[in-house]
């Protein structure tokens, strides 16, 4: 129960983008290509969960047991470009040749974006503190990819369905896009504390 | 398929419109630490560490294709990228241990992201040489960082707590603002701040046009 528990909270209570404000200037950037905004959204969300199992796995494993726990962030966005290359290069498969090269260079927004890093982290911070299970770290770790994949998914939604030709001309751009992130920072802060206390 | 292409090439040409503007240097710069601006001191250290961030990051971005080849660019210069927000870390607990306790995770996310992260992004991207960040870019680009978090931290202080270095700001200390303790409120002073930046490179924009028509 506490695996269920902990990826609601991460998708929802604790959400990367809307509430922690974490890898929100990436989802901004890849909404502006509503077209692909999905298959982005799936995989900046793939990513983020598998560099939370990897990442946590990695610290527990080698950094933490050999007193360079200070050093994880430079480790873990290594791993996290190298997660979103790979997933990347999977996703694009049978596309031809240049397709496949402008696939991959457009996968380094998504690699650079804190979401990923800030899911590692964050369950490092948690493996340090010992009050982390293995099925809390990997339920968080899904839960944040499950996050940052609806995050993307409704930000670009919205953001597709906003007519700019009727919105303010001061507020047009990135102005609404912020207003609209706050609102749904806000809708997102309506459920706290009752999806991830449906199952704790 | 030539359709698909056409609404691809449309879609890159609003991103590249979108990304290569003041306003967007301000937000890039500001967002990744606006979460921990909760005060005016922190927003002020938030905003001093992701402003040596982006300095940093940018002399990166031009030392790394000396010695890295064309695959390893990226990857190298991400790696060194957050070894400056791992020292910039150790820098902000030696000066500020309370603030830093306080802050958590946020100085090192914050340094490693924004417009550090975007800059790194770039050279992935293989953009034109007219459309990378110049330098006047990346100096307006850590003031700004420093500038607006330290403004977005004394005003959410402002309108949640009510007061501002512990000195209470008559009526608004006893009716603090709950949305400005969360999220949503800081995206809307970040909001406000762009629509403030935006219509001052609009009017500049404008005045650079007459300027030229009267030349014409």
């Amino acid at each position: 129960m506490s695996f269920i528990n902990a990826i609601f909270t991460a998708a929802l209570d604790n959400n990367l983008v809307f509430t922690q404000v974490i890898g929100l200037l990436s989802v901004i950037v890849l909404a502006g290509r509503p077209t692909e905004a999905l298959r982005y959204a799936g995989l900046l969300g793939l990513a983020t969960a598998t560099s939370g199992v990897l990442g946590s796995a990695l610290y527990a494993g080698f950094l933490a047991p050999w007193g360079t726990g200070y050093f994880a962030p430079a480790v873990l966005v290594v791993l996290n470009a190298a997660i979103v290359c790979g997933a990347a290069a999977v996703m694009a498969r049978g596309l031809s040749a240049a397709e496949r090269l402008e696939a991959l260079r457009r996968a380094t927004i998504p690699a650079v974006s804190s979401a990923l890093l800030g899911v590692s982290l964050a369950n490092a911070v948690a493996a340090d503190a010992g009050t982390a299970t293995v099925e809390g770290l990997m339920g968080t770790a899904i839960g944040s990819g499950i996050g940052v994949f609806l995050a993307v998914a409704l930000f670009s939604l919205i953001r597709n369905r906003v007519d700019d030709t009727l919105v303010p001309r001061a507020l047009r751009g990135l102005p609404i896009s912020l207003v609209t992130a706050s609102l749904m920072a806000l809708a997102f802060s309506g459920v706290a504390g009752i999806a991830g206390g449906m199952f704790a | 398929m030539a359709l698909n292409e056409t609404i691809a090439r449309a879609q890159d040409l609003r991103v590249r419109s979108m990304v290569h503007t003041r306003t967007f240097v301000v937000v890039a710069a500001s967002l990744p630490g606006l979460a921990a601006a909760s005060t005016l001191v922190n927003g002020a250290l938030m905003g001093a560490a992701v402003a040596v961030s982006i300095v940093c990051a940018a002399i990166l971005t031009r030392l790394v294709p000396r010695f890295a080849g064309r695959v390893a660019q990226v990857p190298v210069a991400l790696m060194l990228n957050a070894v400056v927000a791992i020292l910039l870390g150790f820098a902000l607990r030696a000066v500020e241990p309370v603030a830093h306790q306080a802050l958590g995770l946020y100085p090192v996310l914050a340094c490693a992201s924004g417009m550090a992260s975007i800059l790194v992004a770039e050279m992935g991207l293989e953009t034109a040489e007219g459309e990378r960040f110049t330098a006047v870019d990346i100096v307006f680009a850590a003031v700004s960082a420093v500038v607006v978090l330290a403004a977005c931290g004394c005003l959410t202080e402002l309108l949640f707590t009510g007061q501002v270095l512990g000195v209470a700001a008559g009526p608004l200390a006893n009716s603090s603002i709950a949305i400005f303790g969360k999220s949503s409120g800081s995206l809307l002073i970040l909001a406000l701040v762009a629509i403030i930046v935006q219509a001052t490179e609009r009017s500049h924009a404008g005045a650079e046009d007459g300027k030229e028509g009267e030349r014409a």
